[in-house]
């Protein structure tokens, strides 16, 4: 125990000496972690986002397609579904995309009877008269509305239309309502110009979660023009593409983790005279091949973990102070369309694992050998000259 | 196939130990066919030194295949939630039975390599090499279960599709199911208390006279009660002990105790229990070693290192078991 | 029974190679507990090779030596390793130590391997430097050291494991007659205190010097002549 103390304060003071060279290894190693880190910590976080999305989805919604494409929904079915035994409520829901070609940005619009559960408001109230309108923190900085208080949207008549602001939101997840505008029900119809008696969807509540699954069928079978999507298949699509997505990215970079292990590799065969020279007397002088091996495992282990611990607080900072403004790009993908959202802050353990897998196993497999090859000089090189 | 960070992660981690494990092996079989103790030429030095190398590779990938074996469990985990029917690991196992031969496979490489690990390490103590052919011989034997263990884990991830509706721990580890893990979810729930910190004490007792006679027959009878031991620890963690932890008597899965919603106490749990377990079997298994009159002793002093760190594993074992128990809310006994 | 008994002991280097070279070839000799022996020889007369084995740093290709009755030459290297860091304190002809480090830490290298506590460890160098009288240059680094110095902390080095064969390898060749002189009387005290002393040189002073208590001549590789005085 003393020893391996002993001989970690020696691999300090050797790494230290050799401070352009373990600096180097270090920034590549850093770098790698950063970038590994980077793509894990956004699709973390989109996950964390979209899992409070989820706790405000109804345990079913109903839709209605024609031609394989989302159509509005005729009001009165809802009578029939809401009598299925099982069905506690159900209530049609208003809501769509509007384009704002002044911000060249998307809009959520949605209806204020069926707003979603966990928004808390930040200040003011949901619209409750024609003419009033709730928005998201997004919204309000584009169009300055916190400001004036009013926004004005055009509508399906190409009619510009003035609502007094009522509401600004706030929720735990930005990317929930950063797009939202809320407008009454009867608003939304007007504004899009919905056919009358016809929603977007219905919200189907189900409290016995283990009969969704019935429920739905009974409803396609009832209507079967409808498409019941379950808050579990929500779950799994979104899981499916973020840790897709992730997955994808990783595999892209094990390219960079290949050129970092070459680069380990050499660094640890290509030794310098003085390096050669500094085993062959730590041999000479009693280390054993054991010895410098640990020394070797040791200086590895210092280089990663300040490199691990280093990487990852820098793609923290990355993810969630700069949004991960490099990646999220190709891990969004459809973020484009949304107006800036911070991140919600998200930490995992078993990242730290992961990305040990990542980094770690491979920086130390590559090195193993080289570093062999140097503990195995011979004690007498030094006398030979 | 799911390309989940952790999932890559693991496959990507088994590769490498598996190459390393596989250069190791070739580097042993050179040795056991060239090795010539009598003669002094480079080639022999060479040889020597590469025993080095192998002890090193084989040293990492016993780290490597712990950490897996963690990381395996926490993929399962965060896995579910893509299956339908899944809540935790069992489901993901569910999803696809090979997993459950993966996991099990895991844990006998975690034996075996530190098994072989141990005998590398009573090898270098002694003057002569005296078991360099049984270790590599056995490390050519080794290599097959990692290979089955890679292959195992592989086609278990590749055999997921998310499409599937599994079944979760509540129907397996119910206790009104009819198959063998239901049933152990049945056992009553005094004599099995009784049986675990009865055989707990018996445990000990046994380890306490290995630790004062050096008899053969007792060094044996150890490697068969540690045995014994991780499969009744393993019985109570699904019979009594989880429902504590989950605070519910209905509940028995040996996974969810992993989870953060509990803390993740099954990992020190899984981690001490497997430790106690592994040094309480070493002694027996040595045995017959010390016939080699150069190693008698060096394994004598092996001997009571591993006794006090298996008494230590498995008292923490049930120091933190106890604890967890304390803990809960759930009360059987007024 | 000698200290160091070598019998019939041949070393080849590189064999099977184009660059084969048999360095030693057939040597016995030994040398008894208390000795200052010296080896002299021109160079390429196998003084170098024979202390590398004495020192066990290698293996003879053939023969047997036994360091205090010990075979060596059967052992794995990291018992040769263990009895290298126990018995012997090694003077390199060009000093070799690490010139980044300060005195201390270079004294305190040999120590690293051991579990000997870091303040024993510093306890003990901190007092061999003092019995050197260069404890006040503990804190600087090799390369702000004069030849004497260097010299002087080199020693400290090889005394440190408190060995009980000292082995030097041409240890004046870089050092004036006074410096040299200093040497030869630390190595007196050091062979008072019961240290077997070896030194390969082919420095007259050395070789005439009154402390040695046995001369071995080298040649080609054989022993030429041992002489005891």
């Amino acid at each position: 125990m003393t020893k391996h103390l002993k001989i970690i304060d020696y691999a300090i003071t050797s790494l230290l000496r050799r401070r352009y060279k373990s600096f180097a290894i270090l920034a590549a190693y850093s770098l790698t972690v950063t970038t590994l880190a980077s793509v894990l910590f956004l699709t973390h976080a989109l996950r964390t986002e979209t899992d409070y999305i989820m706790q405000g989805v109804p345990d079913l919604i109903v839709q209605r397609t024609i031609a394989g494409r989302h159509e509005l929904i005729p009001v009165d079915y809802a009578e029939k579904i809401g009598a299925i035994p099982g069905v506690s409520g159900i209530r049609p829901r208003y809501w769509g995309y509007y384009y704002d070609g002044l911000t060249e940005a998307n809009y959520t619009l949605l209806g204020s009877g069926g707003e979603p559960a966990p928004l808390q408001m930040l200040t003011g109230r949901l619209p409750v008269n024609p003419g009033e309108s709730a928005v998201g923190a997004g919204v309000a900085a584009l169009r300055g509305s916190a400001v004036s208080g009013e926004l004005i949207l055009v509508n399906s008549r190409n009619i510009g239309v003035l609502f007094q602001v009522t509401g600004l939101f706030r929720s735990e997840s930005n990317l929930l309502t950063n797009d939202l505008v809320v407008l009454t029900d009867r608003d939304i119809v007007d504004f899009f110009g919905f056919p009358p008696g016809e929603a977007t969807d219905f919200a189907v509540s189900i409290p016995q979660s283990s009969e969704i699954q019935t429920i739905a069928a009974k409803i396609k079978q009832l209507y079967p023009d409808t498409r019941p999507i379950t808050k579990r298949e929500l779950t799994r699509t979104y899981d499916m593409v973020f840790g897709w997505r992730s997955g994808m990215m990783l595999t892209v970079f094990c390219a960079a983790i290949i050129a970092f292990c070459i680069m380990a590799w050499d660094k640890a065969t290509g030794l310098s005279a003085d390096e050669k020279l500094e085993i062959g007397i730590l041999k000479a002088i009693g280390w054993d091949t054991a010895d410098v091996l640990a020394l070797k495992f040791w200086e590895g282990l210092i280089i990663s973990l300040t490199a691990f611990l280093s990487g990852m607080i820098l793609a923290y900072v990355h993810v969630f102070f700069f949004n991960g403004f490099v990646l999220a790009a190709v891990i969004k993908g459809w973020s484009v369309l949304f107006p800036t959202f911070r991140l919600t802050p998200a930490f995992n353990l078993f990242y730290v694992l992961i990305m040990g897998f990542f980094t770690v196993v491979p920086y130390v497999a590559s090195t193993v050998i080289p570093t062999w090859r140097a503990a195995i000089t011979d004690p007498d090189s030094v006398m030979r000259g | 196939m799911i390309l989940h960070p952790g999932v890559l992660a693991l496959n990507i981690g088994s590769a490498i130990t598996l190459l390393m494990l596989l250069y190791a092996t070739v580097t042993g079989t050179v040795i056991i066919f060239r090795w010539d103790y009598s003669s002094s030429s480079a080639a022999q030095l060479m040889l020597e030194r590469r025993t080095y190398l192998i002890s090193t590779l084989v040293n990492y990938s016993l780290g490597f295949q712990v950490l897996s074996l963690i990381l395996f469990i926490y993929c399962l985990d965060d896995i579910h939630q893509l299956f339908i029917g899944a809540m935790c690991a069992t489901g993901s196992l569910n999803a696809n039975p090979v997993g459950w031969y993966a996991l099990l496979s895991k844990i006998m490489v975690f034996f075996l390599a530190g098994f072989w690990i141990a005998l590398n390490v009573i090898d270098q103590k002694a003057e002569e090499y005296p078991l360099i052919k049984l270790k590599y011989l056995l490390l050519i034997l080794l290599l097959p279960c990692i290979v089955l263990d890679f292959y195992l884990q592989i086609s278990y991830f590749l055999g997921l599709d998310p499409a599937i509706i599994t079944s979760c721990c509540g129907s397996l580890f119910g206790g009104d199911g009819d198959g063998a893990a239901s049933s152990l979810a049945a056992l009553p729930l005094v004599p099995s208390m009784l049986a675990f910190y009865g055989y707990f004490l018996v445990f000990s007792m046994i380890v306490c006279l290995n630790l004062y006679f050096a008899s053969a027959a007792l060094r044996v009878l150890l490697t068969l009660a540690s045995a014994l031991f991780l499969v009744l620890a393993i019985v109570s963690i699904i019979s009594f002990v989880s429902t504590y932890i989950y605070e519910l008597p209905t509940h028995h899965c040996p996974f969810d105790i992993m989870q953060r919603g509990y803390h993740f106490i099954g990992y020190p749990i899984y981690l001490t229990l497997l430790l106690g377990s592994y040094f309480g079997m070493l002694p027996g298994l040595f045995q017959p070693l010390k016939k080699i009159s150069c190693l008698r002793q060096i394994i004598g002093a092996a001997e009571t290192k591993w006794l006090t760190w298996s008494l230590t594993g498995v008292t923490l074992f049930v120091i933190l078991v106890t604890y967890a128990i304390n803990l809960s809310k759930l009360t059987y006994f007024q | 029974m000698a200290l160091i008994e070598v019998e019939k002991v041949s070393k080849v280097h590189n064999p099977g190679l184009a660059d084969e070279m048999k360095a030693l070839d057939g040597v016995s000799l030994s040398i008894e507990r208390g000795d200052v022996a010296v080896l002299t020889g021109p160079s390429g007369s196998g003084k170098t090779s024979l202390i590398s084995l004495i020192g066990c740093m290698a293996r003879p290709t053939e023969g047997k030596i036994r360091v205090d009755g010990k075979d060596v030459v059967k052992l794995p290297e990291r018992f040769l390793t263990d009895i290298r860091r126990r018995r012997f304190g090694f003077i390199f002809q060009q000093f070799h130590l690490i010139r980044e480090l300060t005195v201390l830490e270079n004294v305190l290298l040999p120590l690293y391997p051991l579990e000997t506590s870091f303040r024993t460890m510093k306890d003990t160098a901190l007092a061999i430097l003092h019995k050197l009288r260069i404890d006040g240059k503990k804190s600087l680094k090799i390369k702000n050291l004069s030849g004497g110095e260097q010299q002087r902390v080199a020693i400290a080095r090889a005394l440190v494991n408190e060995p009980q064969i000292i082995v030097a390898d041409e240890p004046t060749a870089h050092l004036d007659s006074r410096l040299a002189q200093e040497f030869m009387d630390i190595l007196k005290l050091c062979n008072q205190e019961g240290k077997t002393i070896i030194i390969a040189t082919h420095d007259p002073f050395i070789q005439t010097n009154p402390l040695v208590s046995k001369t071995i001549a080298m040649r080609d590789g054989r022993l030429e002549s041992m002489k005891k005085k």
